[in-house]
């Protein structure tokens, strides 16, 4: 039982230096079950008189074994209840394993939930005081740092107004302020940061940096797959209490990614299939982690991937990528609605390689083709078939809506089949998408109308083509540059 | 890094805290002071109410059992007059009120701070001491009416106040060893606090504290004065304060080694159990 050596860290501003080898965190076989009980007296009786367990067992985490060398970002994925936050409030130690040992080195700063210390009814200014002295810093120590908190968290004259007047982003800067100021070893977020605007986000992940650049090794919860990618060295994925992955953090979202889209019936299945891949990967030989400090964006892939944007071939391609443009069975739009079907029907949609490989997973900045059969259900003229991208949210990207070629015939008839395809460039960085199809036309003599229209018909997922510095929605196709300006009296601020 | 090299610069005293125990006096000093000032946050009288309170007890008891009831008792020390019976049933109650209103208080300590328990790292031990830290000082504003009151009318300060320390170290080890064993409890059996009002109702009138110990009978007093240590630390607070002079020092040293053993089994229990405090709230 580590969690009295664990709770003292954090209180043991003089504890003796570590051996600068030494790994930040240790996790050895940390097993933790919940006991669930009939009734909490039941759980009184069994701590005071062992061996008269009336519990039922819940194993929310089993044998999970990790090392954490320092200066390492490490992300963790999982669905939910799949026992991060267990896992990190045992690292923390506020939770205490039931079997196996935690070895922390260092000063931990934990954002579990920002703001827990903090007691609504004083001033940001007293609970700066109180949850600094709750980490363990002194009065005069916190005293010291209190300008740079209220800086960061920049809520203006607010830090003297008790803290149940502040908006939930105020109070999320004040928490966030304070806890990243006590300058930690060991940073552990637990999703915390999906709080608060975007300009503040930015400033957090700037923070975050800067305690990753002076060596701090971090331990990061999101379930945003592309913070994962950006901001961490490693990944592991957890599911159901178990450590099924773990590796690069782009493969660790992948294989994330196809466990949260599996359909519940499927979920075993995937399970499985991810862990025979580890069991695979665990007769070869063990790869070499990469040092600490070494920073993904400057991966030595990036340029055979970059000038992948012309399609597939070139025979340049690596083997990564190429695995990844695939299809996954399970990556299909629970959404789909056939808004309209009025004389039309749309079979078949999907989307395929320029080679006719159905793919769900997409490589950016490579082109595919987008196609689905119509099926008139009756005579219509003057047709239009139409297409459309969207994000998750609904927001639509593009698309496009054009006349039937004017080499066929005019009027449909009856029972006649005509397959569309779009040709596109995916210009969309990572990401999901979904997909619209869409008929128009004139049936019945009457005006200009939809024939058939489908939501989210398919959807699909869009792998970045090179270690992405790309931001936003869109892949401009940027090409950035830069190089030493000339001193110029004309410069304006 | 600044603190080090500041207290290097600094004499060395005597006696030094090693620093981790340094920042948990001072946390729990925090924790105290911010238990205080949430409990009249808001209010205009502020920290003024708990003096308040203890002089309105005074004055009821004064008016109650002095005036109405007339009822009369000798002390030494005292100028013979109706003023002293009411000021003898509040040297009792001030220990007693502190006692309680702390035990009741720190049954709840966890229970109402689940983020503190679950979510953030520190000394865990300090929160059931925090209500009878309060608790304690708010009777020391009493305290401080009476010996004004006392030294008023008998014109004259009795040198034993100097050892009322005696009667607090049994007092405030047996409240944080009974805080512990209750904390730590009602996390897992919610009826404790409940439970406790019920018995610490008995607790009162089994003490010597609205009666004289010396009207109980005799078979029984001695078992009274031995066994709970509450009735030996209200008679200390009452040898000091209106006899000026310890006359129970057996039963004071009995409560107070009763109470150094409840606090190390409270403390034992509550360390045992902490490990499964935050899978339970």
């Amino acid at each position: 039982m580590i969690t009295s050596e664990t709770q003292s860290l954090a209180w043991q501003s003089e504890s003796a230096p570590q051996p600068s080898d030494a790994p930040a965190i240790v996790v050895q076989n940390v097993a933790k079950c919940f006991k669930q009980y009939q009734h909490p007296s039941d759980r009184l009786k069994e701590l005071l008189l062992p061996n008269t367990s009336k519990a039922q067992l819940f194993w929310a985490l089993q044998d999970i074994s990790l090392e954490i060398p320092r200066g390492q970002t490490l992300g963790i994925v999982g669905r939910n209840g799949s026992g991060k936050s267990t896992l990190l409030q045992i690292i923390v130690g506020t939770l205490t394993p039931t079997r196996g040992q935690v070895q922390v080195n260092g000063r931990v700063s934990a954002l579990l939930e920002l703001g827990s210390g903090f007691n609504p009814e004083f001033t940001g200014r007293q609970n700066v005081f109180f949850n600094g002295q709750l980490m363990g810093l002194s009065r005069r120590a916190i005293t010291a740092k209190f300008d740079e908190i209220a800086a960061f968290a920049d809520i203006g004259h607010f830090i003297d107004q008790p803290v149940k007047t502040y908006s939930s982003g105020m109070f999320v800067r004040l928490a966030f302020a304070v806890a990243t100021s006590v300058d930690p070893d060991i940073l552990i977020v637990d999703e915390a940061l999906s709080v608060g605007d975007e300009a503040f986000q930015r400033k957090c992940f700037a923070r975050i940096h800067a305690i990753r650049e002076r060596g701090g090794t971090i331990l990061f919860v999101s379930h945003a797959a592309p913070t994962i990618i950006s901001l961490c060295d490693r990944a592991i994925l957890l599911d159901r209490g178990e450590m099924l992955l773990s590796g690069t953090p782009k493969t660790i979202v992948a294989k994330y990614q196809r466990l949260i889209y599996a359909p519940p019936s499927q979920v075993n299945a995937v399970r499985k299939e991810i862990y025979q891949a580890k069991l695979a990967e665990a007769e070869k030989v063990p790869a070499a982690t990469s040092p600490p400090g070494k920073r993904r964006s400057h991966d030595s892939d990036r340029d055979s991937s970059q000038d992948n944007s012309n399609g597939k071939g070139q025979g340049s391609v690596d083997s990564e990528l190429a695995s990844l443009e695939s299809y996954d069975p399970n990556l299909i739009p629970s959404t789909t609605i056939a808004y309209i079907t009025k004389g039309a029907k749309i079979h078949n949609p999907k989307i395929t390689t320029l080679d006719g490989k159905v793919v769900n997973h997409l490589i950016a900045r490579r082109s595919y083709i987008y196609t689905y059969t119509v099926e008139f259900l009756q005579p219509a003229q003057r047709i239009q078939f139409g297409m459309l991208v969207k994000t998750i949210s609904g927001f639509e990207l593009g698309g496009s809506a054009f006349p039937i070629a004017p080499e066929l015939a005019d009027e449909m008839t009856t029972g006649s089949r005509v397959m569309v395809q779009f040709r596109f460039q995916c210009l969309l960085q990572p990401g999901v998408y979904f997909l619209n199809a869409g008929v128009s036309g004139i049936i019945d003599g009457e005006s200009l109308t939809h024939l058939a229209r489908y939501i989210d018909v398919a959807m699909f997922r869009v792998y970045a083509a090179d270690d992405g510095y790309g931001t936003g929605i869109v892949d401009l196709l940027i090409d950035p540059t830069c190089t030493i300006a000339p001193a110029s009296a004309e410069d304006q601020p | 890094m600044q603190e080090r090299s500041h207290k290097l610069s600094r004499r060395k005293p005597w006696f030094r805290l090693s620093q981790p125990w340094q920042l948990k006096l001072s946390l729990l000093k925090t924790l105290v002071q911010r238990d205080l000032e949430a409990r009249y946050k808001g209010s205009i009288l502020g920290n003024l109410w708990p003096l308040l309170n203890q002089l309105s007890q005074l004055l009821i008891y004064t008016y109650v059992f002095s005036i109405v009831l007339q009822v009369k008792l000798d002390l030494a020390s005292m100028p013979n007059g109706n003023v002293s019976f009411s000021l003898w049933l509040f040297a009792g109650l001030l220990p007693w009120n502190a006692f309680t209103a702390g035990l009741l208080q720190s049954a709840n300590s966890l229970v109402t701070q689940p983020n503190l328990v679950k979510k953030v790292v520190f000394p865990l031990r300090l929160l059931p001491l925090v209500p009878i830290c309060s608790a304690f000082i708010e009777s020391l504003m009493g305290l401080a009416i009476l010996v004004l009151l006392v030294g008023f009318l008998s014109q004259d300060l009795n040198p034993a106040l100097w050892l009322l320390p005696l009667a607090w170290l049994p007092q405030l080890l047996l409240s944080a060893g009974l805080g512990y064993l209750v904390a730590s409890f009602t996390v897992f059996l919610r009826d404790i606090p409940q439970s406790l009002v019920v018995i610490v109702n008995l607790w009162f009138y089994l003490t010597p504290i609205v009666y004289p110990a010396h009207v109980i009978p005799p078979p029984w007093q001695h078992w009274v004065l031995w066994l709970n240590p509450l009735a030996a630390i209200v008679e200390t607070y009452r040898d000091l304060v209106l006899v000026g002079e310890m006359q129970h020092w057996g039963e004071w040293a009995f409560a107070t080694v009763l109470a150094i053993l409840f606090f190390l089994g409270g403390l034992w229990v509550y360390q045992r159990l902490r490990p499964a405090f935050a899978d339970v709230l």
